[in-house]
């Protein structure tokens, strides 16, 4: 593998009338792993199709590095995809699978099987060489097929939304561990999803998407903390909004704290109980506002459904959206 | 390239199956006064005519009765209860739809006809004069269809059954419901789609049947029967109409019952819960059901173990006697070592060899081209691959004569042509059921990490696609081997194939030959479905 950046510019493309990516503009630095992030059908899974080679780019340039890849044919490209539902051969064992890449690349026979040993034990998959594929449990698939493009050492690595069909405890463990893998192999790399606590746990920079645009890049506590819009506020959490003459404010749920002496005065009209943290509806001057707390932080604070409670707003929290929404509130 | 492939597939397939068809259909209203639907109006004015039309519908009214209680009750008994050996017994009913029709027939009549060895023994022991029974006509053929064609119900039924929702049956005994309402309300709504979708197959298969009507039908005339005569007497234009005819009522039926089964299907939601077997948990209960199993066993192989015994009957021995006595191998000695006799068992296998690779070599592209590409042609494609399915035997053997009569009359390749186009529907099913499984992924993993074309196809997608090729391959290798109606239809006297050969040995009194040559073809057939089955598991 050669560490290269991933530069991305000007990128269209269609299906039919559809405009599916709209003018992208991208930058992946060395190393880095940068998630595109937005509903399904906002065109995060084509712009990584036409990344990897899958789909012809029509308009626009990719550069690895220095060497612009837009018309290569994807088998050149070394940039390696792990699909959503793995693509595993389902007529190979785990070991043929694993291997099938090297042997692509003409890898000798003795360095393969070091190769092979290596990734199993990485991914630990140490034991399970000639099992088929159908044995496999959803998570040991998975393990697979990141066993099989990392073992080609790609320049690039792709995922299209890798963990979406396992359950919720196996993929926060697998995300952890895709996590570390990336970061100790330092392969520069695209992480499709449209889990925003997903997006958030594993990538260096968010991209978010929506309608074929980039909406936001930005580390994930600026795309939390300081969303661009209200689209990109939406998708990311909960928020409280506030209009004042045609310019829209809004602050995240924590930004609010209640206190005994607390400038505003506002009555319980919904609980939820989440563990450590509990999420309040506050009637507040003819609407309502999102409130987290933290249990620990309510001492004495009673918090029934009908209770008045005073609270503070932290001002400098209140972040000022590009675009107006009329309908919210 | 593949503008090329689908150029040739469909010349192809417009020469071989739509011309033909269209010929018929032609020369179903040529008369000697010139273009006409005199033809039509002979076949429904004339008596006997008239009388063949309504034997043909009763005939393929009852066999969807018959075989769909048979089916449906075997498919609930095999799936819905537990019970020992409920596997293997599952596996034997499924026997009949390889074992060719006419092989059936001739059993049938070793053991129910009038000096059969069953009817005999009843005779006997009950000391009676007459037979208790008459195994011809209607209730003889019957009896076959209800052997060989309960397995379209059977098999639909059985998937339907498994499919059951356990919760949803649940949910409504949680409600109050009694055990009929179950039945009522959540079960026959369940499996009404396969019992419209069995009915048409059998009702189709049942209008269209020829072995049993021709060989035990006696005086019962139908269609199929009516054609052959038609044909024999070379009154070309009355048979085409006849095919018509017979077309249409079968195109009925399916625009009826398609329409009905649209009506009562529906999508099921999240289904989690399989149901499991109902345990039979009352001892006399579970005897009867164990003697129901056996019962059903021996019937199925009854005719099978029938054929081999008599495959050994030495020639000349058994005349009077109600069993034979004397065995040995002089029957298959002769098919061995006497080339006239040798003939019609080579020719067959060269046929369906040939039949089988045509098929296929027709099957593949065209299962690729209607499941992977987005042509405007596709539905065109789809129409002509799936056509001969609606066309029975005895119909398919009359488009080759109008088709191709000039060109290929007494020629040696009009037989195995016939076969070949009979059975592409299945061999384009089987194929295509296995483009449908191979996801495009696969491919697409394999370029993404760099392999080229060629290596993506041997390694990757060949290997998905083969069971399924080797599967049609088989299929059609298994059905054209004991084909009978094409065969009586188009042999010529250079052409015998072995169901002919069966069958003129039959008449020639030579039932231990007869037998052999069915023995042989049963043989092939299961080693063929043994093959198949291990196919089956290798796809899944």
């Amino acid at each position: 593998m050669t560490q290269v950046d991933i530069r991305i510019r000007n990128i269209n493309h269609w299906y039919g009338d559809n405009h599916v990516v709209e003018d992208v503009s991208l930058d992946v630095r060395e190393g880095e792993l940068v998630a595109l992030l937005g509903p399904s059908g906002c065109g995060k899974t084509t712009l990584l199709r036409l990344v990897a080679g899958l789909i012809p780019l029509k308009d626009g340039q990719i550069y690895f590095g220095e060497k612009d890849v837009s018309q290569w044919q994807p088998q050149k490209r070394n940039a390696v995809m792990v699909f959503q539902s793995y693509a595993l051969f389902p007529h190979m064992s785990v070991e043929e699978n694993i291997s099938y890449g090297l042997k692509v690349r003409k890898i000798n026979h003795h360095v393969r099987k070091e190769l092979i040993q290596e990734i199993m034990e990485k991914v630990e998959l140490t034991g399970y060489a000639d099992r088929k594929i159908q044995e496999l449990s959803g998570g040991q698939q998975q393990r697979v097929a990141l066993a099989r493009s990392l073992v080609v050492e790609p320049d690039v690595l792709l995922f299209d939304e890798p963990l979406s069909n396992l359950d919720e405890k196996l993929r926060v463990s697998m995300r952890q561990e895709i996590r570390k893998i990336q970061k100790s192999s330092q392969i520069t790399s695209i992480y499709v999803t449209h889990d925003q606590e997903e997006a958030m746990s594993i990538a260096d920079r968010i991209v978010i998407m929506n309608k074929g645009k980039i909406q936001q890049i930005g580390s994930p506590r600026e795309v939390y903390e300081k969303p661009l819009n209200t689209f990109v506020a939406n998708f990311m959490g909960e928020s409280n909004y506030f209009v004042d003459n045609g310019v829209t404010r809004m602050c995240r749920p924590d930004a609010i704290t209640l206190s005994t002496h607390g400038e505003y005065q506002g009555k319980v009209a919904w609980v939820e109980y989440l563990g450590s943290t509990q999420r309040l509806t506050l009637d507040w001057e003819d609407r309502q506002l999102i409130v987290d707390v933290f249990n620990r932080d309510l001492k004495d604070l009673s918090t029934n459904h009908g209770d008045r409670v005073s609270f503070d707003m932290d001002k400098r929290a209140l972040v000022t959206l590009e675009d107006t929404t009329s309908d919210i509130i | 390239m593949k503008n090329l492939i689908k150029l040739v597939l469909l010349a192809l397939l417009v020469v071989l199956i739509l011309f033909p068809s269209l010929r018929t259909l032609l020369v179903s209203f040529q008369t000697d006064q010139g273009f006409s639907f005199s033809n039509y109006e002979y076949i429904f004015k004339t008596e006997g005519s008239l009388i063949a039309i309504k034997n043909t519908l009763l005939m393929g009214a009852l066999t969807v009765l018959i075989c769909g209680f048979i089916g449906t009750f075997l498919a609930f008994f095999v799936h819905y209860f537990d019970f020992p050996f409920k596997k293997i017994l599952d596996r034997i009913l499924l026997l009949p739809l390889v074992v060719p029709g006419l092989i059936i027939v001739f059993a049938f009549v070793q053991l129910y006809g009038e000096s059969g060895m069953v009817t005999k023994t009843l005779e006997t022991v009950f000391g009676l004069k007459e037979p208790l029974y008459r195994f011809s006509g209607l209730w003889g053929i019957l009896l076959v269809h209800a052997y060989t064609q309960y397995i379209y119900f059977y098999m639909n039924v059985s998937v339907a059954v498994k499919e059951l929702d356990r919760s949803v049956i649940e949910a409504s005994i949680n409600l109050g419901a009694s055990s009929f309402m179950v039945f009522k309300s959540i079960i026959l709504p369940y499996i009404k789609p396969a019992l419209i979708s069995s009915s048409i197959l059998t009702f189709m298969t049942g209008i269209g049947s020829f072995s049993a009507p021709n060989i035990i039908g006696g005086g019962y005339k139908v269609l199929t029967t009516q054609i052959l005569l038609a044909k024999a007497n070379l009154f070309m234009n009355l048979a085409a109409s006849q095919v018509v005819v017979l077309f249409l009522f079968a195109m009925t039926y399916m625009g009826i019952a398609r329409y009905y089964e649209k009506k009562v299907s529906f999508s099921t939601g999240v289904r989690e819960h399989v149901i499991e077997p109902v345990k039979i948990k009352n001892k006399a209960l579970k005897i009867v059901m164990v003697m129901i199993a056996l019962s059903v066993i021996v019937m199925i192989f009854l005719p099978i173990v029938t054929i081999l015994i008599l495959s050994f009957v030495k020639p000349g021995t058994w005349m009077i006697e109600i069993y034979p006595k004397e065995f040995g191998l002089d029957n298959y000695m002769r098919i061995f070592t006497k080339s006239r006799s040798l003939a019609p068992f080579l020719n067959s296998l060269k046929m369906a060899v040939l039949a089988a690779f045509l098929a296929l070599f027709l099957a593949v592209p065209g299962a690729y081209i209607t499941t992977k590409t987005d042509t405007k042609l596709k539905p065109i494609f789809e129409f002509l691959l799936m056509l001969p399915f609606a066309l029975p035997a005895s119909a398919i053997a009359i488009n080759m004569i109008n088709g191709f009569s000039t060109v290929l009359l007494g020629k040696w390749i009009m037989l195995p042509l016939a076969y070949f186009i009979s059975m592409l529907p299945m061999a384009v099913r089987s194929v295509t059921i296995s483009f449908e499984r191979l996801k495009d992924e696969y491919a697409e993993a394999s370029i993404n990490l760099g392999a080229g074309r060629s290596r993506t196809f041997l390694q990757v997608i060949f290997p998905l696609i083969a069971p399924g090729i080797w599967s049609g391959l088989l299929l059609v290798f298994i059905r054209s081997l004991g084909e009978y109606t094409i065969s009586t239809f188009l042999y010529t006297a250079s052409n015998r194939p072995i169901s002919i050969a069966m069958v003129n040995s039959i008449f020639e009194f030579e039932i231990g030959l007869a037998m052999a040559y069915g023995a042989l073809v049963l043989l092939l057939t299961f080693i063929g479905s043994g093959i198949l089955k291990k196919l089956q598991v290798y796809t899944e």
